[in-house]
């Protein structure tokens, strides 16, 4: 009895590692690697089911897409070994169903295995395209790539767009089988850098064996990264030229000024202590004659002398300069946003 | 004036002045003036009024930053003659600096200090003070004609042997006249100051001036 005991408790420390990964895994993750071993030392019996139970509606952990498609594959590369041909195509074609970039590796699938998928790809049809990355791309030397697929030979129209439709250029229209690369530039259809904002690029394809059409959108911010631009120069306003015409109110303003100052003069005057004693009038009146009789001349000469043709050149001169410096300042901007780079970030979906 | 009123004003100032400062790419320009006055003082210690008179030279040199900022730096002597009896003949010599800062186009804000003394046989009497106060100017049509007006406090004035002033203001007016890089002004100017009777007798004391200038700039 003894010695029993000792053996089960050797078994259970030697077999109770592997019993429990195999009875109850605790990830995806970690099921689909035993099903790989399994598969690899070819005891396919024993993985596929396995790979049925990551399939199943009854299992209780997240599946990714990824590992969805791997047991697809895997699942139909086992009943291919195992003469279920027919089988084997359902399950290919879910797994192209849920990523049209869905490939075999030819070093580890048998020839069967191959021309079963490839049996499968005629008979599914769908178009997808790899969502972008983080990228800077500099339009003037660079290239954004796109990277589309489909399922078997299709008509393919790409297109990017800005999300709200005003931005468009077409990349590609025509024949594709397989994984395609476009580059894009970062131009609209007419020539110029597409705008900051969101963007899709939109995949249509129209399959050439089974008449069925598919699409496929990929979301992406642009940014644009430049250098400072400078603000050019307002127009100069009125107050800023030299006045070239006085109406008939200037001469009479010139007499107010005059006089004004005067009153100001004798007021200011007024304000001295009178506990002090006067006898400094003198001194105000002086300022207030010079200012009264400067009204006067201001408003006899202005009055005779309405418009000031000397200065029409000089106002011409100034509205010049400041054009030539506007227009230096736009040149600057124009050879800064040349430099402009298109940074690229992924988004979600059309709207924030 | 309270230490309310005084941190009020400057406030006010501080924030003109911010908002004026000059561009670091601005335009300096340097002008200097000579200055001649015709000044008439007149003090009232409780001994009755002594007036004096005479006249006082000086010169001024400004420095503009840009067309907003401007920095003056003045100096200025004379004798003053008495000009009745009792009174007492003296000499004032004063400097003092002063910044502008361009607020709008017709005005300009003011802060500055200065330290002027009187000489008698007597006695020397020290003044220092600090002004804040706003200049109006009227252009004229014609370009380089401009009359000015000029009001300022002194929140800060020191006089040796006397008490702080309860009143002190300044008050300016005048006319100027650019031509080209000349500069020539006639202005009016008269500064009141009054001291509380504290043990002794109310001091009153006042100057008016008459001050011609005339200046050259360089750009």
């Amino acid at each position: 009895m003894k010695g029993l005991l000792v053996g089960l408790a050797l078994g259970a420390i030697l077999f109770g590692p592997a019993a429990a990964q195999e009875g109850a895994p605790d990830s995806t993750a970690q099921l689909l690697e035993h099903a790989h071993g399994l598969y690899e030392r070819l005891d396919v019996e024993r993985a596929l089911p396995l790979l049925r139970r990551v399939l199943s509606p009854d299992w209780a952990f997240p599946v990714a897409t990824a590992q969805r498609v791997d047991a697809y594959s895997y699942l139909a590369a086992c009943l291919v070994l195992l003469g279920q041909g027919d089988s084997a195509a359902v399950y290919f074609r879910a797994a192209l169903e849920n990523d049209p970039f869905t490939g075999l590796d030819p070093r580890r699938f048998t020839p069967g295995q191959l021309a079963a998928f490839q049996a499968a790809r005629r008979l599914t049809f769908a178009v997808a395209a790899r969502p972008v990355n983080v990228v800077r791309v500099d339009p003037r030397t660079e290239r954004l790539t796109f990277t589309i697929v489909t399922t078997h030979a299709a008509t393919v129209q790409v297109e990017v767009r800005s999300a709200d439709a005003a931005v468009h250029r077409e990349l590609y229209h025509g024949e594709s089988d397989g994984l395609r690369e476009i580059p894009w530039d970062g131009l609209a259809a007419e020539g110029r850098l597409v705008p900051p904002g969101r963007y899709e690029l939109v995949v249509d394809g129209r399959s050439r064996l089974l008449g069925r059409s598919d699409s496929a959108h990929v979301y992406f911010d642009v940014r644009h990264q430049l250098p400072a631009l400078e603000d050019t120069l307002p127009d100069l306003r009125p107050r800023q030229l030299l006045p070239e015409h006085y109406p008939p109110s200037a001469a009479t303003g010139d007499l107010a000024k005059g006089l004004g100052l005067a009153a100001g003069v004798a007021l200011l005057a007024v304000l001295a202590d009178r506990r002090l004693g006067s006898g400094d009038a003198e001194l105000p009146a002086a300022v207030a004659a010079t200012a009264t009789v400067s009204g006067v001349i201001a408003f006899v000469w202005r009055r005779r002398h309405r418009d000031v043709p000397e200065n029409g050149p000089a106002n011409t001169r100034r509205r010049q300069e400041r054009h030539d410096a506007n227009e230096a300042t736009r040149r600057r901007n124009a050879e800064r946003i040349a430099q402009t780079v298109l940074l690229i970030t992924p988004a979600s979906g059309l709207g924030p | 004036m309270s230490v309310g009123v005084d941190v009020t004003v400057w406030r006010v100032v501080v924030v003109a002045l911010a908002t004026s400062a000059a561009p670091a790419s601005a335009q300096w320009t340097l002008r200097g003036t000579g200055l001649v006055s015709i000044l008439k003082h007149r003090v009232d210690a409780g001994y009755g009024v002594e007036p004096s008179s005479g006249v006082v030279g000086g010169s001024e040199v400004t420095v503009g930053a840009g067309d907003r900022v401007t920095v003056h730096l003045v100096a200025q002597a004379g004798s003053l003659k008495a000009q009745a009896p009792g009174a007492i003949a003296r000499d004032v010599a004063e400097v003092a600096a002063r910044l502008d800062a361009v607020t709008f186009s017709w005005l300009t804000l003011q802060v500055g200090a200065g330290h002027r003394t009187y000489s008698t046989l007597l006695a020397r009497q020290a003044w220092s003070m600090i002004t804040v106060g706003a200049e109006g100017r009227l252009a004229f049509s014609e370009t380089g004609v401009s009359g000015t007006v000029r009001g300022a406090i002194l929140p800060g004035v020191w006089v040796s042997g006397l008490d702080r002033p309860d009143l002190a203001f300044t008050g300016a007016a005048g006319m100027e006249y650019r031509p080209g890089h000349a500069v020539v002004a006639l202005v009016y100017a008269l500064e009141r100051y009054r001291f509380p009777a504290g043990a002794g007798a109310e001091r009153r004391e006042q100057t008016a001036a008459l001050t011609l200038k005339v200046g050259w700039s360089l750009h």
